[in-house]
């Protein structure tokens, strides 16, 4: 459904993706995961056709995105890490201005547009201008806007910033509905819990380079060799390969400072203790 | 210490804006260097005419000086009240911008800081702003005053301070209201009233310039001019600040018999009381005001079921009609948009009203005479340019004015001819609707014109070429952070794009105009005026030409814009 195919993106010198390989099968989510500036946004905008890459291929659901990107796009839906909308629009009508330019039938646009509303619990601001909309309703708005056109690939760039965790939770729960109904979603986020418990396969990337990939548990024995027995966390996983461990130390060293070091390096320690069994 | 923090800021602040100008791209560079030679040859061109006048009047009325000084108080005065509109007109939202909506301002409020500093680095550089402005269209008199008089340096630096102070009163009077404003009002209401109230009072100074100037058209006689401006008895307006400030320059020169204490005193004491009371009043309604910023204002209910409603099942989809309907949409609820209709309109009355009065002093004969063929011409070309620089506003920058949101459009599947053309149809609609309509009003009137037919047909070719320019421009030099507010741009750069997106509509539609004219121009070489048809072909040619543009080049830009960036 999703196919990354020696994906690279310069920016003169500055490799930002480099030679990406990666393929999201129907049915599956992906989790998308990486530090701050790893290359996510990049990777995801190449993936969807609104980036153009400097070498290599991105297939959606069997098409070339460079070369066919308005089939591509009618394949997919995307929601992009900040809620940008027309604020001269009732939530309503631009749910409407997309269906419209998807094509889809003006019945069951409505019909649509109404079971989404039910479903992000904004029936009852639906016609009122987006402008008045908050952070995290106008989020809700956009993966509405992701939906309509029942897409069969789904990209979310981080989708639960700004949510409560009701409506998070709810997002979560439709991303799983979509892949068992043999959609394929692909999200970035940096919620390391969402990977863990909603995402068939996780990708870690870094400087550009995928640097990981497989199921959690995959990831685990791979990435501490000799220590197959032990329990780690993605989050242990995550800084581990993305070289996070050596800051670790350094808030150890700075809290050892603190007043409240004591309490706070006892309670680290338990809860590693905890963690690691 | 608390004057130590306000520095920091400003100083922050200045830096920011140097430091980004000196690392931009030379695309913004050269923006920047244009607003700046445009801002110096504006404030020549003023101080020039100005020059002139004030030189007439010496040549003039030298033998009679009463008469010389009280019609340059008159007009010192008439020019002062126009910067004190301007004030008003622009004051108030860049005090605004500035003081409430400052994108730092809840980083600042946070810090460690007294939230009158804060509130006087943001009021300082408001001010500073305002200047900036508002210099351009009073300074450049008085200095021309001072010139063609023969004045020394010392009456430059008294106007310069006259001018200062003059604009710190009312900066100081705006940031009171606004505090007083921010204090009991929501801030989405807030900024609905100013821009209201910004909207009404520009329409109004349209209408005054647009009453002056046929008046002076039909005067014609300079002497009647000046005694029209006289009229006004503006001296007589002793409550203004505007007077104090002319009184208190003017002050200084004995022949004008001016009290210039009398101006000095309540001006210097408006400045330092609206100054030092915004200030202490920042202290205890700034932080709670700011804080209120993000209030949202529910709209009714009945209302906004009217906004968007259901819908029939039959309605046109694609690209093109989607996009279309949904700009529309946006800029039937846009009323700042409005504005520049009004305004357009306004203008295109007033072009009406003065052919009228030509035609009815001139009598019919003389009018249908000799040179009809300028007075047709402008009959269609007049309601295109009106058009043209309302479009420039609208549907000329509206893949500018997509905005954040053009990710709807990218992410979607939309091709770049159908959203091209979408565009374009949103362009090409003012200067059309306002043509159709100013044709058909002609049928009706005496003066001269084309047939309806025809002048339809060149009226639809010239909004061709000059809907293809705009959006040429648009897609080629988009600006994403654009934001039209008041027939001008929120934004610096913005500004530059809306004025070249303006002024090169008003060049094309020059060039048609020319293009029109030529069995005139041609007339004296002996060809005759059998040459409309040459010029018509010339006409249709450009506009074969715009949408082979269109169809080419500007697509494939677009098809860019959408995949790529």
């Amino acid at each position: 459904m999703i196919r990354a195919v020696n994906l690279t993106k310069r920016y003169g010198s500055l490799a930002a993706v480099d030679n990406l390989n990666l393929s999201v099968k129907p049915g599956e989510i992906f989790g998308f995961l990486g530090p701050n500036g790893a290359g996510k946004t990049t990777t995801i905008k190449m993936l969807v056709g609104l980036l153009k890459p400097t070498s290599g291929e991105a297939w959606i659901a069997g098409t070339n995105v460079a070369k066919d990107p308005v089939v591509a796009k009618r394949a997919l839906g995307y929601v992009p890490d900040t809620p940008h909308v027309h604020e001269r629009l009732t939530a309503r009508e631009l749910l409407r201005f997309v269906g419209d330019l998807r094509r889809i039938p003006p019945e069951k646009i409505e019909k649509k547009i109404d079971e989404l509303m039910a479903l992000f619990e904004l029936t009852d601001r639906q016609d009122e201008l987006l402008g008045s909309f908050s952070h995290g309703m106008r989020q809700k708005v956009c993966i509405a806007c992701a939906l309509l056109g029942e897409p069969r690939v789904l990209f979310l760039d981080e989708p639960t910033v700004g949510l409560d965790p009701r409506s998070a939770r709810l997002v979560k729960d439709i991303l799983r509905t979509i892949a068992d109904s043999g959609g394929a979603v692909f999200v970035s986020t940096h919620v390391l819990e969402i990977a863990e418990r909603m995402c068939d396969r996780v990708g870690i990337i870094q400087n550009g380079v995928l640097i990981a990939e497989g199921t959690v548990e995959e990831l685990r024995s791979k990435a501490v060799p000799g220590k197959e027995g032990a329990v780690f966390s993605l989050e242990d996983l995550f800084l581990k390969l993305t070289g996070g461990e050596e800051y670790k130390e350094l808030i150890r060293h700075l809290s050892s400072d603190h007043p409240s070091s004591d309490r706070a390096s006892a309670g680290s320690s338990a809860g590693d203790v905890e963690r690691r069994g | 210490m608390t004057v130590g923090f306000m520095w920091t800021i400003l100083r922050r602040d200045l830096r920011s804006v140097f430091a980004a100008k000196g690392k931009a791209p030379l695309k913004e560079k050269l923006g920047f260097i244009v607003i700046a030679l445009l801002w110096a040859v504006l404030g020549t061109a003023f101080g020039y005419g100005a020059w002139r006048l004030f030189g007439y009047l010496a040549a003039s009325f030298g033998g009679v000086p009463e008469f010389r000084s009280a019609v340059e108080i008159n007009l010192l005065n008439a020019s002062s009240l126009f910067v004190l509109s301007m004030v008003i007109l622009i004051g108030i939202q860049t005090t605004y911008r500035s003081v409430y909506e400052s994108p730092d301002l809840g980083f600042l409020l946070c810090q460690p800081v007294p939230v009158w500093a804060v509130f006087g680095a943001k009021y300082l550089a408001s001010y500073g702003t305002m200047v900036l402005m508002t210099s351009l269209y009073g300074l450049p008199v008085w200095m021309a005053f001072a010139s063609a008089r023969g004045l020394g340096a010392g009456f430059y630096l008294l106007a310069t301070a006259g001018f200062l102070v003059l604009l710190l009163a009312c900066h100081g009077c705006i940031s009171l209201i606004l505090l007083l404003a921010m204090r009991y009002l929501p801030g989405r209401k807030m900024k609905q009233m100013f821009i209201a109230f910004s909207a009404i009072f520009g329409i109004l100074i349209v209408i005054v310039s647009q009453l002056v100037s046929a008046r002076i058209t039909q005067a014609g006689d300079p002497a009647v001019i000046i005694e029209s401006l006289g009229k006004g008895q503006l001296s007589k307006m002793w409550y203004l600040p505007t007077t104090w400030m002319t009184k208190g320059i003017l002050g200084s020169l004995p022949e004008f018999g001016v009290d210039g204490l009398g101006g000095w005193v309540p001006l210097v004491l408006l400045a330092i009381g609206s100054t030092y009371g915004a200030i202490v009043l920042s202290e205890k309604w700034y932080l709670a005001g700011w804080s209120g910023r993000a209030d949202e204002l529910r709209p009714a209910k009945k209302k906004a079921r009217r906004h968007s409603g259901r819908v029939s099942g039959s309605r046109l989809q694609g690209v093109y009609w989607s996009v279309l309907r949904k700009d529309l949409k946006m800029l039937w609820r846009d009323p700042v948009v409005w504005y520049s209709v009004v305004v357009a309109l306004i203008g295109l009355g007033f072009f009406t009203y003065n052919m009228m009065t030509a035609v009815q002093k001139g009598g019919l004969e003389e009018a249908h005479s000799g040179d009809t063929l300028v007075s047709s011409v402008m009959m269609i070309v007049m309601p295109v340019l009106m058009g043209s620089v309302t479009s420039a506003q609208t549907g000329g920058v509206s893949l500018s004015r997509e905005g954040e949101a053009f990710w709807l459009l990218r992410a979607g599947p939309a091709s770049a001819r159908a959203l091209l053309f979408a565009k374009f149809t949103y362009a090409a609609l003012p200067p059309l609707i306002f043509t159709s309509a100013f044709l058909v009003f002609l049928e009706f009137t005496v003066l001269p014109h084309v047939s309806l037919w025809l002048g339809l047909a060149l009226g639809v070719l010239a909004t061709l070429v000059v809907a293809a320019l705009q959006i040429g421009l648009d897609v080629y030099f988009p600006d994403f952070s654009l934001k039209v507010e008041l027939g001008a741009s929120s934004g610096g750069k913005g500004t530059v794009k809306i004025l070249i997106g303006t002024f090169s509509s008003m060049g094309m539609v020059g060039l048609l105009a020319g293009v029109l004219l030529m069995p005139l121009i041609f007339r004296s070489g002996g060809a005759g005026m059998g040459l409309p048809a040459v010029s018509y072909l010339a006409l249709a040619a450009m506009a074969l030409g715009a949408t082979m543009f269109l169809f080419g080049p500007a697509t494939k830009r677009l098809h860019r814009l959408l995949t790529d960036m």
